[in-house]
């Protein structure tokens, strides 16, 4: 067993109350640890003290690491002191310990070193996107973990993160559960399905069947039952709850597949929006009832099996008493199952009316006749009906307000504008939230993806001096079908340096994506140069395989032909500049991601360099921005015949976002550096987030017309150009600038990382 | 080499029973035309969508041999104009299937051309041009080709490789046609034909295709093949459920992506 005393330098370096920590406690570290364990341990201790954090955390450390090296084993134990110092670097001393206080608890609920870890890394991550909601998840994590899932744990921090970026006090009481949307995330999160799970396979879903892009977004649900939550259309947007909870036997997914083809249904055949004017709140709700059914089975027309998808959320049975709600689920069920029966004469009647129209469902007028005059049947049968209360049903029809015109309600009679304006207001947060996000977005349409924080554009002085005397280079200008000789301004600048430590964190956090591309890379990789023997042919003989031949020759019997060898060499040719569009927008926050553009673009580019530098491809990183044409800013932070070191990685690492794009003039720069290069095949890579822009140009046409042209005089050169657009509504222009087929636009921006490598991959397979 | 043995060599290249081809446009009467003089043809188009099937066609209807070659990445040139080989007697010069093409009068269908490397591609220049010509270095023979040669090439341009795209300096020495997925009838037909399944059901694999076409240039490179269509309504047509066959004949080969996987089996669910 090791003893005390080996260790006594070490011990007495900590000071007197760890020194009496660690004698009151060493049966059980020097049972905990190896004897190496043992010194990592208590230099580990040296240097918390030594970072600042104080003595608190210090022997805080002590006293949780030896059991927690117990449960996890050592290593994962020692990586705890780098998460309570990423943590400390964002926060402060107190929570850097807290850190420390929690660990053993984490470790017994995750049990297992390998959730450990990515407990870890989770907190190290959240430090960076929401340092202030560091300590209130720690003080809610046994709680967390009694009823989540590491993952579960990790989409309900994401959840927090994103829905209150801008509020930290909000955030923080989501995380230590005392809001009422952290406990209610936190109960479906424990058995439900979230948003985020879903949007991708069902934005895909809509496009393949639809074959258009309909958008979709969470909606942050106030307090209340989640039986309550529907879907909301929004032109063509749809709003889907931030959770779902299966019903009737359905999973979640199954709801939310269903909500999301019930509202692609409204925009694919509810043309226009059904002007209120002198409906009643109850004719309203049944025009839409009808108008639902019209669209589901037009739909189903066209998509026989979307039945299955709807029917089994419809449970409603004959029977019962005689309410509206269960009235409306009863016809609801009738219009769309028609196996089923219902002997009620209201409910019997509407379906006759319904069917005889068949041949006219393409018409929605015929909803609006339908429902009315069965609001005028229930109104005679007095059945009550409150509008205020109501919610549609089936869970995954939407609340269709977003296909009622409610613009002249105010002329309706004095009850019923309340009416609406209750309901509507029933909607709680989401018809805040809505207005809230279309003041960000600047756009109430919803089509803009990008969430905009940053101020508009200032015209600062660029800070940084110039590198080289300006360039100039000429620019097309398609009104007068010729160039502007010398017409804009170059200039080389220094790139500012950063941490290149960060750029190695952004593949040690995404290893598993790193292992996947290295797998990818040995397919490509060089190889070195290896003799092939027994070939048909080559550049020599295979002295063993002519001997053979010869011996076969004489003996009369045919001999193998491959008496050739080959010196085979599989050279990758190649030069990539990878140009990097630095404008101010991409400065914007990605929704969903709790960062920037440019962050996830440094990101994609540390991983596309890793990659490069695998394969062994020449590369370069150059990055523009411009601030009108006397001044187009060019960056060299990775050059060619220049290692993929320190340096590159620092200013990686330092590189910013500012101003605009004029991107015909850096393609042009960019080509000038790859006309340079003695390669086989030159590739610029482009990567941007939006379309050419500069202050002193305000006809859109100009500066796409132009970059086409530097991609077409580029091409001449034998430099092809490739665009990774960041812009999902970049179809209009990136076909015109690069030309089909050379362009991705990114429909989920945070999986940029994972894609921009594997694109390269793809691209030069 | 004798006349008759030439006809015996050449003989097993000739088609003899029609191959079932749907014309889509005016693509038959083209090429006739490009035959008339000659004209080198590039057939355009995405993987799957008949191409082979028409120059097979082509190659019945105008009563010439076709010899085919797939192209590939290991592929030298020696595969295509021929080399020695050593036999009892000493050494022996073979043609390749493009010497062979060019001597006895054949269609040379190169398939996927960009397969092959660009050092590969380039024998084809002399016989592209007005002396239609080749070479044979080794042997040294310079052989003229034969008044029926023609040269075909297909190419897919949604392959995105910029290492593997074909020469400026290639591509400007064919003619081309362009093959696109067929109209839905069209395509129907050619289901219907080919797996033997009822047009309702075909009707329904060509829905499915075109729900996975919207998804080009959305996670997938290329859409779903005529010619996969067919081997999920052979399925079928054995007995297989067709939501199965869906998904081992269409979904499963085109896309590992776990959300577009599921996206399309629900999109192929609501065709159903
Ligand atoms: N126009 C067509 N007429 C007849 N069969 C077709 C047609 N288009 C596609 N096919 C079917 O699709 C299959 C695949 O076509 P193929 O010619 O091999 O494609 P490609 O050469 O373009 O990759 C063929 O075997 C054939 O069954
Ligand atoms: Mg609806």
């Amino acid at each position: 067993m090791p003893q005390l005393d080996d260790y006594r330098e070490l011990i007495d370096a900590l000071g007197p109350h760890a020194r009496q920590l660690v004698q009151a406690s060493w049966l059980e570290a020097s049972r905990s640890f190896s004897r190496d364990g043992i010194a990592r341990y208590l230099r580990g201790a040296e240097e918390i003290a030594a970072a600042g954090l104080g003595w608190g955390a210090v022997l805080t450390y002590l006293r949780e690491l030896p059991a927690l090296a117990r449960t996890v084993g050592q290593e994962p134990a020692f990586k705890s002191i780098d998460c309570a110092l990423t943590v400390y670097s964002r926060t402060d001393a107190a929570t850097a310990e807290q850190v420390f206080a929690t660990l053993n608890l984490a470790a017994r609920r995750l049990g297992d070193p390998g959730l450990f870890a990515a407990y870890l890394e989770f907190i190290s991550e959240l430090a960076q996107t929401a340092p202030l909601g560091i300590s209130p998840i720690l003080s809610s994590m046994d709680q967390l973990l009694s009823q989540l899932t590491f993952d579960g744990l990790r989409r309900w921090a994401l959840l927090g993160v994103q829905s209150h970026m801008n509020d930290a006090q909000v955030q923080a009481r989501y995380f230590r559960l005392e809001s009422e949307e952290g406990r209610n995330l936190l109960r479906s999160e424990a058995d439900g399905t979230v948003f985020a799970d879903v949007e991708r396979r069902l934005s895909l879903y809509l496009r393949a069947l639809w074959g258009r892009g309909i958008k979709l977004r969470p909606v942050v649900h106030a307090a209340g039952p989640s039986a309550g939550r529907r879907a909301t259309l929004d032109g063509t947007l749809v709003r889907l709850p931030q959770s779902f909870r299966g019903f009737a036997g359905q999973s979640g997914v199954a709801l939310y597949r269903a909500a999301a083809a019930h509202a692609a249904a409204h925009i694919a055949f509810t043309g226009t929006r059904f002007p209120v004017g002198q409906l009643k709140p109850l004719q309203v709700a049944l025009v839409s009832l009808i108008e639902d059914a019209r669209v589901e089975r037009l739909a189903m027309r066209e998509f026989p099996g979307l039945s299955k998808v709807w029917a089994p959320f419809h449970v409603a049975r004959p029977g019962g008493a005689i309410t509206a709600m269960s009235l409306f689920a009863r016809l609801a069920r009738a219009l769309i199952d028609e196996d089923y029966q219902d002997d009620e004469p209201w409910v019997q009647k509407a379906r006759r009316m319904f069917f005889e129209q068949r041949d006219y469902w393409e018409d929605q007028s015929i909803s609006r006749t339908i429902g009315s005059l069965l609001g005028n049947d229930l109104g005679q049968m007095r059945v009550q009906f409150n509008f205020k209360t109501y919610v549609v049903e089936p869970a995954y029809r939407d609340d269709n307000f977003g296909i009622w015109d409610f613009g002249d309600a105010a002329e309706a009679g004095e009850d019923d504008e309340t009416a609406y304006q209750g309901a509507r207001l029933s909607g709680g947060d989401e018809g805040r939230q809505r207005e809230q996000e279309e003041e960000e977005d600047g756009t109430p349409d919803g089509e803009e993806e990008k969430v905009k924080l940053s101020a508009p554009v200032r015209q600062k002085e660029m800070p940084e001096e110039p590198l080289s005397p300006p360039i100039r280079y000429d620019e097309w200008d398609y009104l007068i079908g010729r160039e502007r000789p010398a017409w804009c301004t170059l200039l080389e600048r220094a790139a500012a340096e950063g941490d290149a430590a960060r750029i190695d964190q952004v593949l040690e956090r995404n290893h598993d994506l790193v292992n996947r591309v290295k797998q990818l890379v040995r397919a490509v990789q060089v190889q070195r140069p290896v003799r092939l023997r027994k070939r048909l042919e080559g550049d020599r003989l295979d002295l063993d395989a002519c001997i053979n031949a010869s011996i076969d020759l004489r003996v009369g019997i045919p001999p193998d032909p491959r008496v050739h060898a080959v010196v085979g060499r599989q050279q990758r040719d190649l030069s990539v500049l990878v140009l990097l569009d630095l404008s101010q927008s991409t400065n914007d926050l990605v929704p969903n991601a709790g960062t920037t553009v440019l962050e996830l673009a440094r990101e994609a580019t540390a991983l596309l360099a890793d990659a490069m530098e695998r394969i062994g491809d020449k590369f370069a990183i150059h990055g523009f921005s411009s601030n009108g044409r006397h001044d187009v800013g060019y960056y060299r932070f990775k050059e060619f015949d220049r290692p993929y070191g320190e340096l590159a990685k620092a200013r990686l690492a330092g590189m910013t976002g500012q101003l605009s794009t004029r991107m015909g003039t850096a393609l042009r720069h960019a080509g000038y550096y790859l006309d340079k290069r003695r390669a086989h095949k030159k590739l610029i890579l482009l990567v941007t987030d939006g379309e050419p822009s500069d202050i002193d140009v305000h006809d859109a046409q100009y500066l796409v017309l132009d970059a086409k042209k530097a991609v077409e005089e580029n091409q001449r050169r034998g430099i092809y150009t490739y665009c990774m657009s960041l812009d999902p509504k970049a179809d209009r222009y990136v076909n015109r600038i690069f030309g089909q087929r050379n362009w991705t636009v990114m429909d989920h921006l945070r999986r940029l990382p994972e894609k921009l490598p594997m694109l390269y991959m793809r691209l030069t397979h | 080499m004798n006349a008759a043995v030439m006809d015996k060599v050449i003989d097993q290249y000739r088609i003899r029973t029609e191959p079932y081809y749907r014309a889509i446009g005016d693509e038959v009467a083209l090429y006739e035309a490009a035959y008339a003089v000659r004209m080198p043809m590039m057939l355009k188009g995405p993987t799957g969508c008949g191409k082979t099937r028409f120059v097979e066609y082509m190659a019945w209807k105008l009563g010439k041999p076709l010899i085919t070659l797939a192209c590939n990445e290991d592929m030298t040139a020696s595969d295509l104009v021929g080399r020695y080989l050593l036999d009892a007697d000493g050494t022996k010069w073979v043609d390749g299937p493009l010497t062979l093409a060019a001597r006895f009068g054949a269609i040379c269908y190169l398939d996927e051309v960009v397969e092959a490397r660009q050092d590969t591609t380039v024998v084809i220049h002399p016989l592209t041009d007005a002396r239609r010509v080749l070479p044979l270095e080794k042997k040294n023979e310079l052989v003229q080709a034969h008044p029926d040669f023609q040269l075909v090439i297909s190419y897919n341009p949604g392959y995105q490789s910029i290492l593997k795209d074909l020469k400026q300096s290639t591509k400007q020495r064919f003619g081309a046609l362009d093959f696109g997925y067929p109209s839905r009838d069209i395509e129907i037909e050619i289901v219907v034909h080919e797996a033997g399944l009822s047009p309702e059901m075909a009707g329904k694999l060509v829905s499915i295709a075109g729900r996975s076409r919207n998804l080009k240039g959305h996670g997938l490179d290329e859409g779903m093949s005529t010619r996969m269509l067919i081997y999920a309504g052979s399925l079928i047509a054995q007995g297989v459920e067709p939501v199965s066959a869906c998904q081992v004949a269409l979904v499963k080969p085109i896309t590992d992506d776990a959300d577009i996987r599921d996206a399309l089996g629900a999109a192929i669910r609501a065709c159903f």
